[in-house]
């Protein structure tokens, strides 16, 4: 029904305007990358699919209040935490019905498909299942911050806690991740991890950030 | 190893990395970790961890999951298009800008009403110059609609309406072979809106304006309608035979979209 393909924002003003199709548009195009945030983020198959299809109604239902000034990806990542965020605090509610632990679950998350190389799909399923080891709270803050790249600040306006949690968070669960994920990191091409220079920039640059947000920890 | 101190662990030094630790143990751990190659390659593999998780593979949705959300989206579509056919109602008030042409008059009174459902036509008190507008400006079939509304006062019983309400796909009301002379008011009023509205080029149609303070409404736009009891405008838009009606409030920053609804000629 459209000539050429409009960016999200059209798709977004379109469906505002009435447009019974340009929503459909919208998450067809992002439903992937939101899922992988949903199943991460739960680490539940049918919890990771109810999220986003709560999170997905309520973005039709509001989208008149998007006002632009960020991304439709990051609102619609907003919203998607949230609702994911609603259904751990029901589950915490529901003490009788903790994570699954079983494998037969962790099969099903997975979710083979055929063209899958096999390598990725042992990845894919090792993250997952090391993901589900962690305390919710650590998991969220990895799964925005290491996953997703959300810069902590950012991470710590969605979760609602503050950026010295959100850093606390992350270096406990990547503390409990370490021994399960270390033989997956890519070999380190100076062959000598020792050599002093451990530290990547990016750890660096967070280093100054303490400096200044460590206080409302 | 001749460090004085024991090694941090793993939750020390990715504390550490973090610069979480106070002064006097963050310096404590920095000065370990340059003399143990142990603790400095845990560190190393502590920065490495966040590259591993961005690059671990993004599982695929489940087919059935994706169709689970494309059932939902319609579902919302559908009931996002019978509340706004369904709660409404609107009230044709005289045409208020000056650079309205006749055709585009008889359009806001059509118009008006076109979206009304069930329609109740609130013109009793003071609607003559409302009346008065849609006789001079209509040309096409104003009167037997009128009559009709006098009639039938907002139900579209009696006579079954020889039209067809339905929803498309994604839930937008959608109204095909409607013709004048039906008694449905809301199919009349239509039709009449459809064969009198202003000829203006279909690319040009179809966009509500992006903020509200402009001062030139987009073509296809007139003004002024009472939705609800509340003042509104009103966007024909055209794509190929049907016509989008589309009934929205500005006076916000962005427009509102209070009812919309898609006409289909008679085959």
């Amino acid at each position: 029904m459209t000539d050429t393909t409009p960016d999200d924002a059209e798709l977004l003003a379109r469906h505002v305007a009435g447009d019974p199709n340009a929503f459909g548009v919208l998450v067809q195009r992002h439903r992937d990358r939101l899922w992988a945030v949903a199943l991460r983020t739960l680490g539940d198959r049918e919890e990771a699919a109810d999220a986003l299809q709560d999170a997905f109604v309520s973005a039709f239902r509001r989208a008149e209040s998007f006002r632009g000034d960020a991304a439709f990806t990051t609102w619609m990542h907003r919203i998607v935490v949230n609702a994911c965020l609603d259904r751990v605090r029901r589950r915490k509610a529901r003490p009788s019905e903790p994570l699954p632990e079983d494998d037969d679950r962790m099969e099903e998350l997975g979710e083979t498909l055929d063209e899958d190389p096999a390598a990725a799909v042992e990845e894919r399923d090792v993250v997952l299942k090391a993901l589900r080891t962690l305390p919710d709270a650590q998991r969220d803050a990895i799964v925005l911050v290491d996953m997703e790249g959300y810069p902590v600040e950012e991470a710590a306006k969605i979760l609602g806690c503050a950026v010295g949690t959100i850093k606390s968070r992350c270096a406990r669960g990547r503390a409990k991740l370490l021994p399960l994920l270390r033989h997956l990191r890519s070999p380190d091409p100076s062959g000598n991890p020792a050599d002093g220079q451990g530290v990547a920039p990016s750890r660096v640059t967070m280093l100054d950030d303490t400096k200044r947000g460590g206080g409302d920890a | 190893m001749p460090e004085r101190s024991v090694h941090p662990d793993v939750v020390d030094l990715a504390e550490y990395a973090e610069g979480l630790l106070d002064a006097a143990r963050q310096a404590d751990i920095d000065h370990h970790v340059r003399g143990c190659p142990d603790c400095a390659a845990t560190l190393s593999d502590l920065a490495g961890l966040p590259q591993t998780l961005a690059a671990a593979p993004v599982p695929p949705l489940p087919p059935d999951v994706a169709e689970r959300l494309d059932r939902a989206i319609a579902a919302e579509a559908q009931a996002r298009a019978s509340s706004w056919s369904g709660t409404a109602q609107v009230t044709p008030l005289r045409p208020r800008r000056r650079w309205l042409a006749p055709a585009v008059a008889a359009a806001v009174v059509m118009g008006a009403v076109a979206v009304a459902v069930p329609i109740v036509l609130n013109d009793d008190p003071g609607s003559d110059d409302a009346a008065g507008e849609m006789q001079s400006g209509a040309e096409a079939e104003p009167a037997p609609e009128e009559n009709a509304a006098e009639r039938e006062g907002g139900s579209a019983d009696g006579a079954a309406p020889p039209a067809e309400l339905s929803s498309d796909s994604f839930g937008r009301d959608v109204i095909d072979n409607f013709y004048a002379g039906s008694r449905d008011l809301r199919v009349a009023r239509l039709e009449a809106l459809t064969s009198s509205g202003p000829s203006i080029s279909p690319g040009e149609l179809g966009k509500l304006p992006d903020a509200c303070d402009r001062p030139v409404l987009p073509d296809g736009t007139v003004d002024d309608i009472s939705y609800d009891g509340e003042s509104a405008l009103l966007l024909r838009r055209e794509s190929g035979k049907a016509v989008d009606v589309v009934a929205y409030r500005c006076d916000g920053e962005k427009p509102t979209v209070l009812d919309a609804v898609t006409l289909r000629p008679r085959r």
